[in-house]
């Protein structure tokens, strides 16, 4: 056996234990072989690196494809086939985890026991609620139209105490006469009142005190009741989100950027909810997309672009959320349409909502995104793929 | 669009045999997936980048044409080396050069880039030059297995395929092109060091 032949196999621990033993024996005593096994590193890293970085001449590829009649290309892009990364390696498996791990901590974390759980603070009640948190209330001795956190209020509804909550919803009252704001602020279609009875007609919102119908008010008497419940029919805050949205192309890019933009990817967005189920926003977000397509230089010259131009997207968007699943979950669809200064940028959005706290959440959601570009009088379209996971933030 | 990553040579060369855009498209994804290392061992072929450029344009045009004229059971990148390999010897002939790829015959003198000298100054050159020259030096097996080992990163098996040699007899090559190297290198891998 030649020594380059030892020396391969030792590098590629192909040896034998017992000839590894031998050869590592050898080197220790024998200078010149570890002189030659010097060498022998020294000419196959250098050639490794030569070969790893050697750059292919754009005029070498270009010259053969207009020979077959081929478009040109602009940049030629530094290719040798590689073994896919595995699932496990891959961008898409982090993000993932990156984000299901976050959510999955944050609901064991901020799970409560109860649908409704009432805390003592000072002298008012507050009546909090597991999955919407609309409930506020204001002691008997207080201004009704003031809430806890100062939120906008919808509807009233009056309690004495939580047992037997549908019998006395039916036998107690509600006053209207200070609250005209709340209640205009319910759908008409929904309410009808007159100077001494309000009557609802429909559900209040999708927790168990709100199936309950209130068909008569008259007067309010504070002696009679020690809790005023104000139940918020949607949330009115405003929205800030913060969110990370790792990208896949398709196709896959053969070219790369040289340099990313300063927070590549990462997205800032404002939100305000019209009604219950829908909000209105408008986002920022730094982000690539890869180009792929056949046209013209100005000559007339047939070319193939290859780009993967860093883009700042403003856009505005709708959320539709219309359910609340189970343990504060609540399951969106999104449209956005914006632009940036290449071209018009649609995005499809679904994507759930965990709530943290009542002005707090995270979001997870997959993502669909269309790139609208022109050149010379042309339109082109390209897609990709993102998770969108990230902190959600009310006030 | 189609994602022409996602294909395998093969599907990719029943592609080329089509017409169209496909048949375009088809062939640079092969293009790139070959493209620098053919180029690599074109340069390592030749004794200047226009035969180098000249040597790669024909591979890649004699490969487009086989594959439009009915041949796809085409194995990458065996067949790319293949052409090259013919092409040089065409060269080779043309040039009246007493090449040929029989061990026994092998002369050093007779294939020996008449441009290339170990005595120029390697205070000037860069280690990788060093070992191309060197490499000239060898008889014309041994240097086309190690350029295609080193150089274009194939396998005994993948050269064996390309030269139709055992591939026993490759590893054999291989192993003495290496440690002919080394000899060669050794003085200017001590200076280099330094």
């Amino acid at each position: 056996m030649q020594e380059t032949e030892i020396y391969e196999k030792f590098i590629e621990g192909d040896l034998s234990p017992e000839s590894e033993k031998k050869f590592m024996a050898r080197l220790t005593l024998n200078d010149e072989l570890r002189t030659n096994f010097r060498h022998y590193l020294v000419v196959t890293n250098s050639i490794r690196n030569y070969v790893e970085n050697e750059r292919l001449p754009i005029e070498v590829s270009n010259s053969i494809f207009t020979a077959l009649g081929f478009s040109p290309i602009t940049n030629i892009p530094n290719k040798i086939k590689q073994d896919k990364p595995s699932f496990f390696s891959s961008r898409l498996f982090t993000a993932l985890v990156t984000g299901l791990s976050t959510f999955i901590i944050a609901f064991f974390l901020f799970k409560p026991n109860d649908s409704l759980v009432q805390m003592k603070k000072e002298d008012a009640r507050i009546l909090t609620q597991k999955n919407e948190i609309p409930l506020v209330k204001i002691d008997k001795n207080e201004d009704y139209k003031r809430t806890v956190k100062g939120n906008r209020t919808k509807s009233v509804l009056v309690s004495k105490n939580d047992q037997n909550f549908e019998k006395e919803l039916e036998e107690n009252k509600l006053i209207p006469e200070k609250n005209q704001f709340a209640l205009e602020e319910i759908n008409p279609s929904n309410f009808s009142m007159n100077e001494n009875n309000i009557n609802i007609y429909k559900d209040l919102g999708n927790n168990d005190i709100s199936n309950f119908k209130v068909k008569q008010m008259e007067n309010y008497s504070s002696s009679k009741y020690d809790t005023l419940i104000f139940y918020r029919s949607y949330d009115t805050k405003y929205r800030f989100e913060f969110k990370n949205t790792p990208s896949w192309f398709s196709p896959s890019p053969i070219v790369q950027p040289n340099r990313m933009n300063n927070f590549n990817n990462l997205s800032i967005s404002l939100l305000y909810p019209i009604n219950k189920t829908i909000l209105l926003g408008a986002e920022f977000r730094q982000e690539t997309f890869y180009i792929n397509y056949d046209s013209k230089d100005n000559t007339g010259q047939d070319y193939t672009f290859y780009m993967q131009p860093n883009l700042s997207s403003y856009g505005i968007s709708i959320r539709y959320l219309p359910i609340e699943l189970c343990c504060r979950i609540k399951p969106y669809g999104q449209f956005e349409i914006g632009g940036n200064s290449s071209g018009l940028v649609s995005r499809e959005m679904l994507g759930l909502e965990f709530l943290l706290f009542e002005s707090a959440y995270l979001t997870i959601g997959g993502e669909v995104n269309q790139f609208y570009y022109h050149h010379l009088n042309n339109w082109y379209t390209s897609s990709k793929y993102n998770i969108n996971y990230g902190l959600g933030i009310k006030f | 669009m189609k994602d022409y990553s996602k294909y395998d040579d093969k599907q990719l060369i029943g592609f080329i045999s089509l017409e169209g855009k496909e048949s375009e498209f088809a062939f640079k994804e092969i293009y790139f997936r070959y493209a620098k290392r053919i180029f690599s061992h074109c340069n390592l072929k030749c004794v200047n980048q226009d035969e180098a450029k000249d040597m790669n344009q024909e591979i890649w045009m004699i490969f487009f044409q086989t594959i439009k004229n009915g041949k796809t059971d085409i194995i990458l990148p065996h067949y790319l080396y293949g052409i090259a390999r013919n092409i040089y010897l065409q060269n080779c002939k043309k040039q009246n050069k007493q090449t040929t790829l029989n061990e026994d015959k092998f002369e050093i003198d007779s294939i020996v880039s008449p441009y290339i000298s170990l005595e120029a100054s390697i205070e000037e050159q860069d280690l990788i030059k060093i070992i191309k020259m060197a490499s000239d030096y060898l008889n014309e097996l041994l240097k086309e297995t190690f350029h295609l080992k080193w150089f274009s990163g194939l396998t005994n098996k993948d050269i064996s395929e390309i030269t139709g040699e055992s591939v026993e007899n490759i590893k054999q090559r291989s192993h003495r092109s290496m440690a002919k190297i080394l000899e060669i290198l050794s003085p200017f891998i001590k200076d280099f060091q330094k």
